[in-house]
């Protein structure tokens, strides 16, 4: 190819704007860059020890420094994150588990069940819900869930906890496992539903006729035909959702109970989430002369980037695939289909 | 003629996925009431007109600090965040080769998926220590600004995108210069979706909490105007930490933060549906 | 993007009459508006035309025509260097305009003589029926409220819509029914003056009243300028045009006056394929 005499398509305009287009990408990769080389030193003092040990103390931040491996270290300072993650990872799992059934339903619902102003209020409402300051939620958590389990659920539960571990133990306050997990669930709940909710009104409506066509009755055509229709960006939704419920701070901060070096045992334990210990653990650790305390918690906010890296690549990939028949479906009248009009679907 | 009748645990699936769907939704429903109940009893209950001109002093006093804190944070991160995310959505849905939008609407993705403490932090070690910033506005206004970037962007390209390329090539067959085919035409195309995702994304700002904690600090103080060097209140603040103090005064407070907040949010959020709409028709 | 000079003949660029040979005979008397030697267009990997050779005359409606996907579009799109837009898209060969390369030019500037009309009505959104056709008129230089005001007036005449339209020139043009968009957008094209007016498809998202309407403004604008109307209605091809070309699979499989394209094709291909469109 020769080259280009005149090249218009490089204006002052194009230019600027691309140079804006490329904050989004500088900003994924600035996040990324920083926690990782923050990250360096904690893990060159702990090893795989960050990860797979209990115990999470800053050490005294007012005495002298030892020296692990070469790096300047407060004295009794040791980084074990398990608790975090476990916390994290039951928190989050959990509240999958509660908000995808209701979530799903609640998609098909909107997006099938209900017609005009009817729908759209159904849908306004419940993506209220995420547009809701997480402190609020909070708030809502403390003042109605956590009485609630602490008086209504708990005696109920714990007399199942004869037969069922998990449900045995101490209720100290109410707030833990399962009020962090109620107040996830309720907070990814909307995530689900919406993007579940335009996923299936794309299933064009032929697919759908051809299901009553067949003779299925209107909940056969939903199961049978629609949901398989949607079905990587059903996993894509919750892997989205999954993402937002490890990423969520000040709602699991304000009713998990902020446990410490304990990993939990039943749904009534105190937990603490990777996030909420970053959060919580900051101002303490300005405090550490030798940053180590810091570089520590980097390791943490980079295991919580890379999670969420993942679920938002998985969460595409599927969704963007299942959405692929709106395209198949939408064929151009004439000609061939001009990389402009291919976009969408790359 | 005799229609053979279906089974009847097929005919009573029907009734019970519509069922357990109704009931599904309902319970959402009921959540989001019981939410906006709740803080509106609370709220109200121990509401006084003086928090709007008294500053919080210990764990009693006023608002105005947070309330003015939280407009000027809010103010100053849209003001950020608006400008590159709107050029970022204009430059992907009409400009970009393919590829480069792709790979700037996964940047978007990733960036909004980023969980929001995590944003706080870096702003922490690189804007408040590294540049010795110190808690001020700007590093508060920046970290919120990174977040709301993405749902601008992604609200503006959307926008566009519903129109398809046919209006972009009508202004460029018309003798339009790209710029002036992105600026004349499409911002004016996207003029209602650009708008209403701008105010979702202030209301995004208004509702944050931890990416503030280590950027913008919290101070009792109304703020005086300085983006740098001073620490800056925010009702998210009072909201979370306030209602942990075990006196009546400071949980009064925290309720009507949380009353402020919800009463905020809900109505820039109506607000933008409400353009989101209007833009359709 | 590039416009990779390889003239496949050597023919100087002011001779453009005397270059007949492969034309059918007597059918390019008029001198020749817009000329392609060698074109070929390739999307990424795939060519979608293959060393197209095309003659336009002045002053006339050629209709291009074929089946789908068989590259109408792509060729009406190399006229105005739309393509220009798509890095993915790569055009060789050589389109000339009175006798200038279009590489030659300013895409831009080119665009504004060389007026296009798309398949489905696209008035800019948010704008006003007026602003619609001001916009494009002040970015090429036109000042002054009253000049304005008088060249809008002009192209909606021209478009025969101003008499719909003079008592809401400023309402949004998006409020105008499907068929009246559809000549606000010819009206936009053809207040830049251009000398090549392109048209792809122009009614086929309209009914048939629009249609008619659309169809005898073009019989007019002939006398303004030269136009050149992708259409997949053999029949629109037949009553508008003098000059006919029949593409497939990205080649020209015949080209000559509509007449005797339609009734005595020379190309057992053109038979073939009108008598399955019809």
């Amino acid at each position: 190819m020769k080259p280009v005499p005149k090249r218009p398509w490089v204006g002052a305009a194009s230019l600027l704007l691309g140079g804006a287009a490329t904050l989004p990408v500088l900003l994924s990769l600035l996040l990324l860059g920083v926690l990782a080389v923050d990250a360096v030193p904690a893990v060159r003092v702990m090893g795989w020890h960050l990860v797979t040990d209990s115990t999470w103390d800053l050490g005294n931040l007012y005495g002298a420094t030892t020296h692990v491996r070469g790096v300047p270290v407060p004295t009794g300072a040791h980084y074990g994150a398990l608790p975090f993650l476990v916390g994290t990872l039951w928190s989050s799992a959990l509240a999958m588990l509660v908000a995808v059934p209701v979530a799903t339903r609640a998609a098909i619902l909107t997006a099938y069940g209900l017609r005009g102003r009817w729908q759209r209020m159904a849908a306004v409402l419940i993506d209220l819900i995420a547009g809701l300051p997480s402190v609020v939620i909070g708030l809502w958590g403390l003042l109605v869930l956590v009485p609630f389990i602490q008086n209504t659920a708990a005696p109920v539960l714990t007399r199942l906890g004869r037969w069922i571990p998990w449900l045995d133990g101490p209720v100290t306050s109410g707030m833990g496992l399962l009020a962090a997990t109620l107040v996830l669930a309720l907070m990814v709940t909307p995530v689900i539903t919406s993007t579940l909710r335009e996923l299936l009104a794309q299933v064009p409506a032929e697919i759908r006729e051809a299901g009553f066509a067949a003779g299925l009755t209107s909940w056969e055509v939903v199961r049978l035909v629609c949901l398989p229709a949607v079905r990587s960006g059903r996993v894509g939704a919750v892997a989205l959702g999954w993402g937002r419920a490890i990423g969520e701070t000040m709602a699991v901060l304000m009713v998990g109970g902020n446990a410490a070096n304990v990993l939990p045992t039943t749904l009534f334990s105190p937990i603490s989430t990777v996030a909420a210990s970053v959060a919580e653990q900051l101002d303490a650790a300005l405090t550490d002369p030798t940053g180590m305390a810091l570089h520590a918690l980097s390791a943490l906010a980079l295991v919580l980037m890379v999670i969420s890296v993942g679920t938002s690549t998985l969460s595409r990939l599927l969704v963007r695939r299942s959405a692929q028949f709106r395209h198949a479906a939408q064929s151009p009248e004439d000609e061939e289909v001009s990389p402009w009009t291919s976009r969408a679907s790359a | 003629m005799d229609f053979p009748r279906l089974r009847l645990m097929r005919r009573l699936r029907d009734p019970l996925g519509w069922g357990i769907s109704v009931l599904s939704t309902v319970l959402v429903l009921a959540a989001l009431a019981s939410i906006i109940g709740n803080i509106l009893l609370r709220g109200l209950a121990s509401f006084r007109l003086s928090v709007f001109w008294t500053v919080t002093h210990g764990v009693a006093g006023g608002l105005e600090n947070a309330i003015l804190g939280t407009l000027w944070l809010a103010l100053w991160s849209t003001l950020l965040s608006a400008v590159p995310g709107v050029a970022a959505g204009l430059y992907c849905a009409w400009l970009a080769p393919p590829r480069w939008a792709g790979a700037i609407r996964f940047a978007c993705e990733v960036l909004s998926g980023v969980p929001s403490i995590v944003i706080g932090y870096v702003g922490y070690t690189v804007l408040v220590l590294g540049f010795g910033w110190g808690f001020c506005t700007l590093a508060g206004a920046i970290a919120l600004a990174a977040i709301q970037l993405p749902y601008i962007t992604r609200a503006t390209d959307a926008g566009l995108a519903q129109l398809g390329t046919d209006v972009r090539d009508g202004a460029l067959a018309a003798g339009l210069t790209p710029g002036q085919t992105v600026l004349r035409v499409g911002l004016r195309a996207a003029a209602p979706a650009v708008l209403s995702g701008t105010l979702l994304a202030a209301a995004i700002a208004v509702g944050e909490t931890a990416p503030l904690l280590f950027t913008a600090g919290w101070s009792p103080l109304v703020p005086d105007g300085s983006l740098l060097h001073h620490p800056v209140g925010y009702l998210t603040y009072v909201a979370w930490s306030y209602i942990e103090q075990p006196y009546p005064a400071a949980h009064a407070l925290a309720y009507n933060a949380a009353l402020l907040l919800l009463v905020l949010v809900l109505v820039l959020q109506v607000a933008a549906r409400g353009l989101a709409r209007r833009g359709l028709r | 993007m590039a416009q990779a000079v390889s003239l496949p003949t050597s023919t100087p660029i002011a001779n453009t009459q005397v270059r007949m040979a492969d034309a059918a005979p007597g059918a390019h008397t008029a001198e020749a508006v817009l000329e392609a030697c060698g074109l070929s267009v390739h999307y990424g990997t795939r060519q979608v035309l293959h060393e197209i050779e095309l003659r336009i005359p002045r002053g006339t409606l050629t209709a291009l025509i074929g089946p789908s996907g068989c590259g109408k579009s792509t060729l009406l799109r190399c006229f105005n260097r739309l393509h220009d837009v798509n890095p993915g898209v790569r055009v060789e060969g050589e389109i000339r305009i009175n006798g200038y390369p279009v590489s030659a030019w300013d895409p831009v500037a080119l665009r504004r003589r060389v007026g296009m009309v798309f398949q489905r009505p696209n008035p800019f959104p948010g704008r006003s029926v007026f602003e619609n056709i001001a916009l494009p008129l002040r970015v090429s230089g036109v000042r002054g409220k009253r000049a304005l005001a008088q060249r809008v007036e002009q192209a909606l005449q021209a478009a025969a819509l101003w008499d719909e339209v003079k008592d809401r020139l400023h309402q949004p043009a998006q409020a105008l029914s499907g068929g009246q968009q559809q000549r606000l957008c010819i009206a936009r094209a053809l207040a830049l003056e251009p000398q090549v007016l392109l048209l792809d498809e122009p009614t086929s998202a309209l009914d048939p009243v629009s249609t008619q309407r659309i169809e005898s403004l073009l019989q007019e604008l002939k006398s303004r300028c030269t136009l050149i109307l992708v259409t997949h209605h053999l029949g629109q091809a037949r009553r508008l045009a003098e000059h006919t070309v029949l593409l497939d699979a990205g080649r020209i499989v015949e080209q000559g006056p509509t007449e005797q394209l339609f009734e005595a094709p020379s190309d057992p291909r053109t038979a073939a394929y009108l008598s399955r469109a019809e």
